[in-house]
């Protein structure tokens, strides 16, 4: 593709990589401060339990201790309706019931087995479907079902389409509990000077959450709060919630030093937030062309302890089934379920895999039963740029939402037929693929494709501001975190392209409540999209200002900006570099810019389709990767390089989750057994397989330089292309994940096919 | 993790006098991998650690024409690569590299690895109380996570012995060579190990006082050839759920000296006898393969949960006699 810019569109190298690989960039769990105390959280035994009794007095007077805390000791103010700072209430394994601070971290252990705590057990619930039960034990006083009642969004009339419909098909899936596994484990540093409070924390949200939650439940004035987060080792949208910045900021004000308190590997699994299991019930109805004409999907979530993000992540459930295939009637439903296992919180994609896996997976049922090729109905049904039929609901002028159900309204750009199109050339599907369950022998090698279809696109609220300094530098301010993704090379090379300076002269100055102007959550895939449009907007801001001081200095009315240079006009005299500029500049020139969210006119979505060639072992139940083509439509891609990463590593992150990973929960004790990277099991390095990636799309109309999302869309095809595949190789359909050989060998038992 | 003190020993002796001196808190360490684990986890607690990494003589490695003599103290990595594991040895090259990661076979050693404690994963949590730890009963039984339980009974605990090198070591008819303060002693590994019959809290018939000094390997039988595989979830740091060490020389077109020992689905290393004696002195055709696979299992009790580690295990065993056999893949 010819690359009309400078900037956008280079693989510029990820900016810091170099500190990064020499180990010199500086983490939370990194950083030290003079007088530095270390904390640890006394962890409950009890899956549900009220604490009768704690006594703290050995552990305060024990050597080296500077600070104990309990429920008895903390704000009223709650981090969340359901979460206070600590809580007489404990309920899951692993709950914290006291946090202390001492000289060093084996001091602060070492006083923790000095805390006596006596717990009145409550009886507890660990399935979602057993705690919607009448006389199930309340997770929480106001009832299991969280804000007591079930989520429908809906378009049209299902129940008259699925009576119209000439057949209906029918599947549940289930999705597993497991860890989101970020390498860098959840950190905090509170720091007070005087009523002035610094965090530094592992975060994704700065501005929006961590400062907001601390001011509010310490009562302190806003102003007075400064939050950092230095480098991110992996956030996969995990890690602003729970207690932790809350309580290392309350033990630092009661100890009078500061305090730092690191997860161990243990603690992330247990006191992160994890992964909810789901239960999936989906219903389709189509024509006698196949064509759907009723699609209703029914989730039940279990969240665990504290919903914390679960109401996004149920909502999430439902896009799909409501909008990837052209459909007049559709309905979602959703429960988010308290239980007493530990909490879950929002990954990667909230809720989209999972309720992606059933679609895609009865979508291939419908396929091989009308004897259709899977590629070829999904060429003929999959959602087009018009958008679903139907009536536009949002009124004319107001801001559409970016979790589409009505129909009537376009998309800004819609690459899915590019996708599966590119991926299929890719990966041989025509020449390749045979009709389910037709190979033999005991290994059996089949493709399998599924599509998706992600928000991040009306983006959120975002400010910029980009300063011009004599000395030749640029300045980028955005409040928001580079949680790894490489944000702030995207960010770097679209202020570099505005400017037509090389990118080594743009400074990047993120996540930083201090220093940068408020920024949003990185969430939802919205990076390049919303502060991408902020930073292009305030560079361009900024170049005006140039503009006329060029033309100041040129001494003419106006000038044009070529190839980084200011010309008149007319030609007529010769240009100044924009650096020239910049260095006659007697102080920094700022341009700033504040953009709202969302757009009118269009939803604008990601889109992708992803194509596996998978071998089954018929007489073990193991599955190997052998190849992955994942083909997306993200617009134009400002640096291809990162890009491809972002994609792969997604990829390979949800073939883990696929195959193997999950956190097992003792049934008699409520007590999570394997959380630790031995036993939760991500894929190892040489069970990777190769991953191409392709970008078959053109730019978007609307996204900065023609961009949209990208963090999320890639792993939301994942599990269903390896179920379709795994069926086209073996005739046995996969309705629970991870697909462990355990669970395979059950499918080939249960559904009959025989071993060679 | 609580303190404990730290010893480190110039040699065997003086390591049995530091175990002496610590009475029943104390423990040897090796490589650690393991035993740094459970202490981290508060599995255990022992006051007093007795490092065997000071002493030399752990470190041996030997073979000639009547076999190996390979010290307790030989890294994992050391059996990995050790140019004198060829032939009928290099099935304990094969198992060990299947070991963990790099790091840790460079830092686990071959007694650690016949001495680590089970990877049950109610054993592994502290929160969990079981009869290995002292408790009343196992938790494990009724759960439904039982993948790296035993599928051969287990008396009362099921945990299983993972350990990568006994399966290979049995079949190669390996001795432990044991010291105590009285001298040394050879026992055959077979007696090495223990289940739960014997003592619920230990895998082995180690006394408190006495060291794991080495292992001792005989000349293996003219023409022996063996193969090690090992089923796992993933292919790098991932203990077994289920192993197979099988082995045989062919004369004449028979098999002789079959050995077969499962790993990873019993208390303690399962030697298969019955399997043997199917094949031994037949030729390796299809249906003595079955056969074989079938002894194997046919006296298999597994719990509610783990039945499918017998249908892995049937189908690794003919994949292993296959291996050995350069039959074509099963």
């Amino acid at each position: 593709m010819n690359n009309p810019f400078h900037s956008v569109g280079q693989n510029a190298l990820r900016l810091g990589l170099a500190e990064k690989v020499r180990g010199e960039a500086r983490y939370t769990s990194d950083l030290k401060r003079p007088g530095l105390l270390y904390g640890k959280i006394l962890r409950s035994p009890h899956p549900h339990a009220r604490i009768s009794a704690i006594d703290v007095s050995a552990a305060q007077n024990a050597p080296g201790v500077h600070a104990v805390l309990t429920h008895l000791d903390v704000p009223e103010n709650s981090i969340d309706a359901d979460l206070k700072v600590l809580d007489p209430v404990v309920r899951f394994v692993g709950d914290e019931v006291a946090v202390v601070a001492a000289e060093n971290p084996p001091a602060a252990e070492d006083a923790l087995r000095l805390i006596r705590v006596e717990y009145d057990i409550l009886p507890a619930v660990y399935d979602a479907a057993q705690a919607l039960a009448d006389d199930a034990p309340s997770v929480h006083a106001e009832g299991n079902l969280v804000d007591g009642e079930k989520l429908v969004v809906s378009r049209g009339d299902v129940a008259a389409g699925f009576a119209a419909a000439a057949r209906i098909f029918t599947g549940t899936f289930s999705t597993q509990v497991h860890g989101p596994v970020g390498m860098e484990t959840r950190s905090a540093l509170a720091e007070w000077d005087g009523d002035r409070l610094t965090v530094w924390k592992t975060s994704r949200s700065l501005h929006t959450h961590d400062r907001q939650t601390l001011a509010r439940v310490l009562g302190v004035p806003l102003e007075r709060v400064r939050v950092i987060c230095t480098n991110m080792g992996g956030g996969f949208g995990n890690k602003d919630e729970g207690r932790l910045a809350v309580l290392v900021a309350l033990l630092a004000r009661k100890a009078g030093r500061p305090v730092r308190l690191d997860y161990g590997r243990a603690e992330e699994f247990l006191g992160g937030r994890n992964r909810q299991s789901t239960r999936n019930r989906i219903r389709i109805g189509i024509a006698e062309d196949g064509a759907p004409q009723a699609i209703e999907l029914t989730t039940v979530m279990n969240a665990g302890a504290y919903v914390s993000s679960g109401r996004n992540v149920t909502r999430r459930v439902g896009q799909g089934a409501l909008y990837l295939y052209t459909c007049p009637h559709a309905r979602f439903e959703g429960a988010t379920v308290y239980t007493n296992r530990p909490a879950g919180g929002s990954f990667r994609g909230l809720g989209a895999p999972l309720g992606h896996f059933a679609l895609e997976v009865l979508v291939d049922q419908i396929a091989e039963s009308l004897q259709v090729d899977p590629l070829e109905y999904r060429l003929r049904f999959h959602v087009p740029l018009e958008g679903q039929p139907g009536q536009r609901v949002t009124p004319p002028d107001q801001m559409l939402p970016d979790e589409p159900v009505e129909g009537g309204v376009p998309f800004s750009s819609n690459g899915l037929r590019d996708c599966l199109l590119a991926g299929a050339e890719r990966i041989g599907w025509r020449e390749k693929r045979r009709p389910n369950g037709t190979m033999d022998g005991p290994r059996r090698r089949g493709l399998g494709l599924a599509m998706g279809i992600y928000k991040g696109g009306v983006g959120r609220e975002a400010q910029a501001e980009v300063s011009l300094n004599p000395t030749g530098r640029v300045e980028v301010r955005v409040g928001i975190v580079d949680v790894g993704q490489g944000s702030t090379t995207v960010l770097a090379q679209i202020a570099a392209e505005v400017l037509q300076v090389p990118l080594d002269r743009v400074d990047m100055i993120m996540a930083d409540t201090a220093l940068t102007p408020p920024g949003h959550i990185t969430a939802g895939s919205t990076t390049t999209f919303s502060s991408g449009s902020a930073v292009k907007l305030a560079a361009q801001n900024a170049r005006n200002k140039l503009s006329e001081r060029a033309a100041a200095m040129m001494d003419v009315t106006d000038v044009v900006l070529e190839e980084g240079q200011f010309l008149a006009r007319n030609r007529a005299r010769p240009g100044l570099s924009v650096l020239q500029v910049m260095e006659g500049l007697p102080g920094s020139s700022v341009g700033r810019a504040e953009l709202k969210a969302g757009s009118s006119d269009y939803i604008i979505n990601s889109f992708a389709a992803h194509f596996v060639e998978v071998e089954v072992e018929m007489d073990t139940g193991r599955l190997r990767i052998l190849r992955y083509v994942a083909a997306h439509d993200s617009g134009r891609i400002i640096n291809p390089r990162l890009a491809e990463n972002q994609v792969s590593g997604a990829v390979l992150q949800f073939l883990g989750i696929a195959l193997r990973e999950e956190l097992y929960l003792d049934e008699r004790s409520g007590v999570t057994l394997n959380p630790s990277f031995l036993e939760h099991k991500s894929t190892s390095i040489v069970d990777f397989p190769p991953v191409e990636v392709i970008f078959p799309a053109g730019p978007d109309p609307i996204g900065p330089f023609g961009a949209k999302a990208l963090g999320e869309p890639p792993v939301v095809p994942v599990l269903g292309a390896v179920a379709n595949a795994v069926a086209n190789a073996s005739g046995v359909w996969l309705y629970e994940a991870p697909f462990t050989p355990r669970r395979v060998l059950q499918a080939i038992h249960e559904q009959g096919s025989a071993r060679s | 993790m609580k303190p404990f003190a730290f010893h480190e020993p110039q040699s065997v002796a003086g390591a049995i006098e530091a175990l002496e001196a610590g009475r029943e808190n104390a423990r040897l360490i090796a490589g650690g991998s393991d035993l740094l684990g459970q202490l981290k986890d508060d599995l255990v607690h022992y006051e007093r650690l007795v490092s065997l990494g000071a002493i030399e003589g752990m470190r041996e490695f030997h073979g000639d024409q009547s076999g190996l003599r390979i010290g307790a103290g030989a890294t994992l990595a050391r059996l990995e690569h050790d140019p004198l594991l060829t032939g009928p040895y290099s099935i304990l090259a094969e198992a060990a590299r299947g070991i963990a990661t790099p790091e840790i076979r460079n830092q686990g050693t071959v007694g650690g690895n016949l001495c680590q404690r089970p990877r049950c994963l109610h054993y592994r949590s502290s929160w969990i109380s079981c009869l290995k730890k002292g408790g009343a009963d196992c938790p494990a039984v009724e759960s439904s996570h039982q993948q790296y339980l035993s599928v051969f009974g287990g008396a009362g605990c099921f945990s299983v012995h993972a350990s990568d090198l006994a399966p290979p070591l049995l079949a190669l008819h390996a001795s432990a060579v044991v010291a105590a303060k009285g001298g040394e002693r050879t026992i055959p590994l077979s007696e090495f190990f223990a289940g739960p019959e014997q003592d619920v809290r230990r895998e082995n018939t180690l006394s408190r006082n006495e060291v794991l000094t080495a292992v001792v390997v005989p000349a293996a039988p003219e023409g022996w050839r063996g193969a090690y595989l090992k089923f796992r979830e993933r292919n790098a740091g991932d203990f077994p759920l289920v192993s197979v060490a099988f082995g045989c020389s062919l004369v004449e077109g028979k098999m002789q000296n079959v050995r077969m020992v499962l790993g990873a689905v019993s208390p303690v290393p399962r030697p298969c006898p019955e399997a043997e004696a199917v094949l031994e002195g037949q030729r390796p055709d299809p249906e003595f393969l079955e056969a074989a696979a079938n002894a194997a299992f046919a006296p298999a009790t597994p719990l509610p949960h783990n039945g499918f580690k017998v249908e892995i295990g049937r189908a690794l065993v003919l994949r292993a006699m296959s291996q050995v056999l350069e039959l074509d893949d099963h």
